[in-house]
């Protein structure tokens, strides 16, 4: 037995239990884009019932986060390691309710089967399950340069969220009533969730970094950056 | 030649503000014997912060903290190469008395140590042997102000020494250092052999004193250096037994990003 191997063993419970809060997002995300590509009300209630999940286990971690931090005073790598956890698992807890989110809006566009669905809708959610799937493989094995690259596509989904917004805003200005409004307005809400997830994964990058090297780095663009140019009058 | 402090050249790099480095080892090796106990080490330690010299057994750090005021020069065996500057003079140079230089750099040991006399004279005699010509009575309540002790012993200050507790006898040697003025404190281990709660006393006692004194502390207790130092130097012993620094930095980087693997596997326990 190596010394401290009891508490190595505990970290390692840590960093498994995050891997699991981070699949039950993935799947969580999965089948709020499935339930809103066809317009799925019961796969959108199943979204609400996994988000719940999700939420239970960011303080089941938290606790043992805590309980490490008390028992054993951690240090160095060993104090990085808890408190990336400890940021890792409410970034993961509000991608949870991003995809909430979109879930929320199926109802709504059922009701409106015409509304027009942009194409870079589907591009986004491909992206920022893409990124979640490597920023947990970065974390499952400490590498910062799949990290960074991870948070370095977050451009391309701001992007498109750009384009996205120009068109919306383009329907919104020829929207006739309140009630045609509405759904394009959601089809908005869903470009900006998914632009708020890809946000998240982006701050996991970052903790993955912070707790491979040991240095705190912003990877996050503002949100200006991303904005379309004015729409022509 | 006793140490003088306005005719020491200006360590700060700034002109009219007052030193940054409280002392310097510079090169510092010492021998016991053919032995060479730690080698090679450069340690410049603030003025009015806390240092903290941590590593495992062996590695020296009680050693560097004795050349800090010549207390190796006790042992007959000891030989010192290098220099430890201090107000710009090395200590070890053949005109500075080693007694003055214990004056200005004061210690306090691992297990507190009062002499066997009343509280007022554990601080009244080391100041009259150094030649005190003021107010005793002034001095003595001052020192013990000064080492948060005045009020609990205020009333008994006739009874001897020994009647206090662990961590009161311990603020007692820290007020009996403090009464002869020094410039620094050195610590060695003063807390190993008191309770959590008079450990985290002196732990108060030792932030409070950093308004006037600079405090270089030994500890084996890594949280205790987490807790109270501003800087932290971490020591190592190679196959030859012999003790190097390996890595001084302030202590909330030391404690969460090291930059040194071995500070790392220290820190954390995974090397003992």
């Amino acid at each position: 037995m190596t010394i401290r191997s009891h508490f190595d063993q505990q970290l390692a419970d840590l960093r498994d239990q995050i891997l699991l809060m981070g699949s039950r997002v993935q799947a969580e995300l999965t089948l709020a884009l499935e339930a809103l590509a066809h317009l799925d009300t019961a796969k959108a209630q199943q979204v609400f019932a996994a988000d719940q999940v999700v939420n239970e286990m960011r303080f089941q971690v938290e606790e043992a986060c805590f309980t490490l931090i008390a028992t054993q005073q951690p240090a160095a790598r060993d104090l990085r390691t808890i408190i990336a956890a400890m940021n890792v698992i409410v970034d993961l807890e509000r991608m949870g309710d991003q995809a909430k989110g979109i879930a929320k809006v199926v109802p709504v566009l059922r009701k409106n089967p015409g509304q027009e669905m942009p194409g870079e809708l589907r591009q986004m959610g491909a992206m920022v399950q893409q990124m979640l799937d490597d920023a947990l493989r970065a974390y499952a094995t400490s590498d910062a340069d799949l990290a960074r690259d991870v948070a370095g596509r977050d451009h391309a989904v701001d992007a498109l969220y750009g384009k996205v917004f120009t068109k919306i805003l383009q329907q919104m200005a020829v929207a006739a009533t309140a009630e045609r409004a509405e759904p394009i307005y959601d089809t908005l809400r869903v470009a900006r969730e998914l632009e708020r997830f890809g946000d998240l994964a982006t701050n996991v990058a970052e903790r993955i970094i912070y707790l491979v090297t040991g240095a705190h780095v912003d990877l996050n663009e503002p949100l200006t950056s991303a904005r379309p140019v004015p729409l022509a009058s | 030649m006793s140490i003088s402090v306005a005719t020491r050249p200006a360590a700060s790099a700034v002109p009219g503000q007052a030193p940054t480095n409280a002392i310097e080892a510079k090169d510092l090796r010492v021998f016991y014997g053919d032995f060479m106990a730690v080698r090679d080490i450069n340690l410049n330690v603030e003025r009015r912060k806390i240092t903290a010299l941590i590593g495992p057994s062996g590695c020296g750090k009680s050693t560097v903290l004795r050349a800090f005021n010549r207390m190796n020069d006790l042992v007959p065996t000891a030989r010192t190469e290098g220099e430890i500057l201090f107000h710009g003079q090395n200590i070890y140079d053949r005109s500075v008395d080693a007694v003055e230089v214990r004056r200005r750099i004061g210690m306090v040991f691992q297990k507190p140590n009062p002499f066997p006399k009343s509280i007022y004279e554990n601080i009244a005699w080391g100041a009259r042997i150094n030649g005190y010509k003021g107010n005793m009575d002034q001095l003595v309540e001052e020192s013990l102000r000064g080492a948060a002790l005045w009020d609990e012993v205020k009333d008994k200050l006739k009874q001897s020494g020994y009647s206090l507790s662990g961590g009161q006898q311990q603020r007692l040697c820290i007020a009996r250092a403090i009464a002869v003025k020094p410039d620094i404190i050195l610590m060695d281990e003063p807390c190993s052999a008191l309770d959590p709660i008079a450990t985290l006393r002196i732990e108060d006692l030792m932030r409070e004193l950093t308004a006037q004194y600079t405090i270089i502390i030994v500890t084996h207790n890594m949280q205790q250096a987490a807790r109270v130092a501003d800087y932290t130097a971490f020591f190592m012993v190679d196959d030859t037994r012999t003790g190097y620094l390996v890595e001084y930095g302030p202590t909330n980087q030391l404690f969460t990003a090291p930059q040194d693997r071995r500070t790392e596997d220290y820190i954390t326990g995974r090397f003992g």
